[in-house]
């Protein structure tokens, strides 16, 4: 309380007794359940302050609420004597408290350098400062990522490229870019390798030196130890206690975490001889009742190993496999926990055919009082459990095929102290009945706590193998190493995990990135195809009349693209009516009116377009609506008006209309038509505005946490991609010199619009691709069918070629950004 | 304030708000008409929404699936004309007929299905090149498509004055109801059914968890176009002569019926909803049609009716909790 200016203390061992961030009664419900009662918390600057709690403690609602993420119920937060209530991640990280998450967020298809500086700009304007022009951002990107990796990565890569540590690490690194007062690391060590970790931790130290704070939040004992000042305990929501280092010991940490009940510890001796060999090969010789752990820096091909190790085994044996990523790998989340128990074993519940829920309960049952798994009711959600439980659920599911070997990556990963020691004592038991288990494991405690025999992996295969006798943490820790000169690979070793990363195909690598390329090649040979077949078509007055015909279905397809580009789902099906109805309204509205100066038609058809783009973002970015339902209502809103005011076509033009449908200036008018959002676009993208819409479209929640305000972004693409909408509906009418809203010259337009874009190679994931993609996607369709057109074939057969075309195109462009992804992936 | 989590949490698991609206809608519908017998307002209502919750069934297997199919009114297209051209023109078999248009169907779909999951495209895009080809190919070998006619039996399966075994519905309903209990129990009760929400709710873990996805994606979009076949079939009774444009009154409409009834992408909802949702936009038509609305303005309440009933209860979560 006695800092009065928020300005960093000057010296900086005095400010260890500073109070830099206090928390203080904070609570939080997520509907009925009181994920944080009653937290308070206090970061003296120049301090790592360790938090410490069981799942479901609440440590990670305390670290969202932070982060800006969440707003608490009831309680405050007080920075630097100033009590603030940060309303998103972008004010948190604004008043200087970055917070890096516990799952590993990058943004794969953009730079290393683009990550890194992600959500510094605002969206359209660059920041300025100091330290923040583009030659110092990438000094000062290089330096941060060195201080971390021991070397640089190259900036220029992908971050989709970069091994999980080093993806760890650049994510620390973009909070460390944004100099933060308080450094929050939410279990921001479980995917970075041993010599990372030491680095980071130097890091630290220098953040404390200087009078910030770090509030490191970890399960592993080892790294609070090493690492924090002060522990707090949370249990149950609730802070529980605050002890200086001496005073933590683990003891005391179980206690508080636990509030008093009692680990068991099994008896790790009981444990009859090996049986016989039940799996073979590639320099294991796995024997029933043997836990057989696989150890090693991140990255040296222990996880390739353990998932190539199914496929060894004989054709008779059960192998189970329980998966690293809990969340994506191996749980259903809208699923009950009673179905994700089921899940590997629906036959054993069919009844007659039909699944008989009384069997899979009593069956599940069994497990969930073996396993110890707390939950209310089997039919409830499995997301409501906490990370523990669902492993725990996992396990079982494992368990219920009745393997004879069990493989299990890194099973306790982000588990607590309570539950990790259910899940030993539960292996130790099934290594008795004899079962043969091959755990994958990241923590060196654990390896000595359990494991029969280790395997050390280095370079991508075992280097070697310790045995019970020989384990210890040295011997593990110098076999990670490799035996000879520890000391010197250490610094190493993180360049050693990258080596292995071969730089992908440079052609490959540039198909993938410049997505235009493809469709570009396409293009250009079906032009050629096109003068072969018929010589006029290089004709002058040829290509006036190509422009003016492709003009329409171009700007269709690029306004669809930034609504794709922004991701989460995000499409514009009501593109096409949208177009339309601008061009009742070019005709009713103005020149029916007898307004026709091209200052006022212009400018309001942009406008109208953009508005409705606008209307489109809203609903789907503000609203929540699915972008397919908002914009499908709103074709249908479309089609209705654009109907309503025009039940047969209206016709009508002027001389500017005229000419932008032959030429304008000697230039053909849909080459300007075209040109115009080529150039703006072009103009954005000097701006960050596309590359943050591609970031959101690539990670929402990478932009999002890192401060990029994601609905504004996404609604703007929808608010560019109507403007665009509104050009199209210009087009349409200077071409054919009326307004036509009938449905079935409407429909076509909607889907040729979508199949441009992806022909275009922008991918409908999004994060991936440009404007131009989608014009040339548009001008090889329209190729095609003048093409087909020239050789007489019916149009029901130019249809059916078409068809073909898309799906040959996009199976091409998917195979050259998988087989960049592959190689990017090693 | 707890009664009413309570009811959210019901709202998920049962669909209440979609029956409110339904009944709400029929009373309107009856109270404007001032007649609320069988033959004049529920056979009708029922008739009109067995024809959309038969096309849009598919589209439910394949949302739940995790995919999207845009290829829906293409194959009925392809069942209308084919049975329309080859029993009216040909004089085929019903029969035979019919079974060539499932194998098509069957064939089509399936491919859709194993291309999108064996090279991870984009469903609606692969979906929309296929309904170009299938439509394409079908129409550019034989024009002569397009000039056929429905045997005359299944125009008294289809007709609203037709029982069934002396109940006072249309076979075409009845056949609808059978066809609703069939793929719930198959959905919910069989591991088949299981399987699919599996795939859905978590691909990489149905994986690992041993379940052939790929096979389920086949199956998916290959049930999906096999039942928007069946109900091009169907048609066929109810229009005369093969029109291109028949399937799009059922695209859209059928992907508004599944999305308004409640199901989502990735293993969330049951085709029982998708009935609801059939009901819901079959009797917004009628809403629309006893206002004495015309096409235009019908189209702009249609709109803005789905967007208000999914307000109530159809919106994504909020990004700060999908952190």
């Amino acid at each position: 309380m006695d800092t009065m200016t928020p300005t960093e203390p000057a010296a900086p061992r005095a400010s260890a007794t500073t109070l830099l961030l206090t928390v203080d009664g904070l609570a939080k419900s997520f509907g009925p359940t009181k994920a944080l009662r009653a937290c308070s918390l206090e970061l003296r600057g120049g301090e790592v302050h360790a938090l410490m709690g069981e799942n479901g403690s609440g440590k990670s609602t305390l670290v969202k609420i932070l982060a800006g993420v969440h707003r608490p119920d009831t309680g405050r937060i007080e920075l630097a004597g100033r009590a603030v209530a940060p309303r998103g991640p972008r004010e948190a990280i604004g008043s200087g408290v970055a917070t890096v998450f516990q799952e590993v967020q990058c943004v794969a298809q953009q730079s290393v350098l683009d990550n890194l500086w992600l959500g510094t700009d605002g969206v359209v304007r660059r920041a300025r400062g100091a330290g923040l022009d583009p030659e110092e951002r990438r000094a000062r990107a290089g330096q941060v990522l060195t201080e971390l990796l021991g070397t640089c990565p190259d900036l220029d890569a992908p971050a989709g490229t970069l091994s999980l540590s080093e993806r760890q690490a650049l994510a620390i690194a973009r909070s460390l870019l944004r100099d933060p007062r308080v450094l929050i690391l939410d279990e921001a060590t479980s995917a970075l390798d041993v010599a990372t970790r030491d680095r980071l931790f130097a890091v630290c130290r220098a953040l404390t030196a200087r009078g910030g704070a770090v509030l490191f939040i970890s399960h592993r004992m080892d790294e609070v130890e090493q690492i924090a000042d002060r522990v707090t305990v949370l249990r149950s929501g609730e802070s529980v206690g605050t002890l200086t280092q001496d005073q933590a010991d683990i003891a005391t940490l179980v206690h508080l975490m636990t509030g008093g009940e009692a680990l068991v510890q099994s008896e790790a001796a009981e444990r009859p001889e090996p049986g016989e060999v039940v799996l073979a090969g590639d320099g294991l010789n796995l024997r029933a009742g043997e836990i057989i752990g696989l150890a090693g820096l991140e990255g040296q091909g222990q996880d390739d190993y353990l998932r190539a190790l199914g496929a060894l085994a004989d054709p008779g044996t059960r192998v189970a496999y329980v998966a690293r990523d809990r969340r994506e790998e191996s749980i259903f989340p809208p699923l009950s926990i009673r179905e994700n128990f089921t899940a590997s074993t629906l036959n054993q519940d069919a009844r007659g055919g039909l699944i008989s829920t009384a069997r899979a309960r009593a069956r599940f049952d069994a497990y969930r009082d073996k396993l110890k798994i707390r939950l209310g009711k089997d039919g409830d959600a499995i997301t409501t459990l906490s990370g523990g439980n669902q492993q725990k659920v996992v396990i079982a599911r494992a368990l219920a095929g009745d393997p004879r070997v069990l493989l299990l990556n890194d099973p306790t990963r982000g588990i607590d102290i309570g539950a990790k020691h259910d899940v030993y004592a539960l292996l130790r038991d099934l290594a008795a009945s004899g079962m043969a288990i091959v755990m994958l494991s990241t923590e060196v405690d654990e390896h000595l706590e359990l494991m029969d025999r280790v395997l050390v992996f280095r370079e991508g295969a075992p280097a070697a193998e310790l045995d019970r006798a020989n384990l210890s943490r040295s011997a593990l820790v110098t076999e990670f190493f490799g035996p000879a000169d520890a000391e010197q690979t250490e610094t190493d070793a993180a360049p050693v995990a990258r080596q292995a990363v071969k730089p992908p195909n440079r052609f490959a690598r540039l198909l993938a990135e410049r997505t235009w390329i493809f469709p570009a090649l396409l293009a250009v040979a079906l032009l050629i195809a096109n003068v072969v077949e018929q010589h006029s078509f290089l004709e002058w007055h040829s290509w006036i009349l190509t422009f003016a015909e492709l003009a329409t279905p171009g700007l269709a397809a690029m306004a669809s693209t930034p609504a794709i580009l922004g991701g989460g789902g995000g499409i514009d099906i009501s593109v096409a009516p949208l177009f339309v109805m601008v061009s009742v309204v070019v005709e009713v509205m103005l020149l029916g009116n007898g307004i026709s100066s091209a200052a006022v038609v212009i400018p309001a058809a942009i406008l109208f377009g953009a508005a409705v783009g606008a209307v489109n973002g809203v609903l789907i970015n503000y609203g929540r609506y699915q972008a397919v339902v908002a914009t499908l209502c709103m074709n249908f809103i479309l089609s209705g008006f654009a109907l309503g005011y025009a039940p047969s076509p209206v016709s009508g033009t002027t001389g500017w209309l005229t000419s932008l449908g032959s030429t304008v200036g000697g230039v053909p008018g849909g080459l300007i038509l075209l040109a115009v959002p080529l150039l703006v676009w072009a103009l954005l993208g000097r701006t960050p505005f596309v590359r943050t819409l591609c970031a959101v479209g690539g990670s929402e929640v990478t932009a999002y946490t890192a401060g990029v305000n994601v609905p504004l972004v996404r609604t703007l693409g929808y608010t560019i991609g109507g403007g665009i909408a509104g050009l199209a509906g210009i087009a349409i009418t200077a071409q054919l010199h009326q307004a036509e809203a009938d449905t079935g010259f409407v429909t076509p337009f909607i889907l040729l619009a979508i199949a441009a874009v992806a022909l275009g190679g922008t991918s409908l994931a999004g994060g991936r691709g440009g404007l131009l993609g989608s014009l040339l996607g548009a001008a090889v369709i329209f190729l095609i069918e003048n093409l087909l057109g020239a050789l007489h074939i019916s149009s029901f057969w130019s249809q059916a070629v078409y068809g073909t075309t898309l799906i040959v195109a996009v199976l091409f462009a998917a195979r050259t950004a998988a087989d960049f992804g592959r190689k990017a992936a090693r | 304030m707890n009664q009413l989590r309570k009811l959210s949490g019901l709202q998920k698991r049962y669909p209440l708000l979609q029956i409110v609206v339904l009944v709400l809608l029929v009373l309107y519908v009856g109270q404007q008409d001032g007649d609320f017998t069988w033959n004049d307002l529920f056979a009708p209502i029922l008739l009109q929404a067995s024809f959309l919750g038969i096309a849009a069934a598919g589209q439910t297997l394949v949302i739940l699936v995790g995919g999207l199919d845009f290829s829906i009114a293409a194959y009925l297209v392809a069942g209308n004309l084919l049975v329309t051209h080859l029993v009216g023109n040909e004089h085929w078999n019903f029969g035979a007929a019919a079974l060539l248009v499932f194998a098509i169907c069957v064939v089509g779909g399936g491919f859709s299905g194993w291309i999108c999951h064996r090279f991870k495209l984009e469903p609606l895009v692969i979906t929309l090149a296929m309904s170009s080809i299938v439509v394409g190919a079908l129409v550019g070998t034989n024009t002569s498509l397009l000039n056929g006619s429905g045997p005359g039996w299944l125009q008294s399966f289809t007709s609203q004055t037709s029982d069934t075994f002396g109940l006072p519905i249309a076979p075409i309903i009845a056949f609808w109801i059978v066809l609703a209990i069939a793929v719930t129990v198959v959905l919910l009760r069989t591991p088949v059914g299981r399987k699919l929400y599996l795939a859905g709710a978590g691909p990489k873990s149905a994986d690992l968890a041993g379940i052939r996805t790929r096979r389920v994606w086949v199956a998916a979009y290959a049930a999906s176009a096999l039942l928007a076949g069946l109900a091009g079939v169907l048609l066929a009774g109810f229009s005369t002569g093969g029109d291109t444009n028949v399937g799009n009154s059922y695209l859209f409409p059928g992907l508004a019926a599944v999305i308004v009834g409640g199901t989502m992408m990735g293993g969330r909802g049951d085709y029982l909803r998708t009935c609801l949702g059939a009901l819901i936009v079959t009797t917004l038509n009628f809403v629309i049609s006893v206002n004495n609305l015309n096409a235009s303005a019908a189209s702009i309440v249609f709109g803005v009716l789905i967007l208000l009933v999914v307000a109530l209860y159809g919106r994504e979560r909020r990004l700060r909790d999908r952190v």
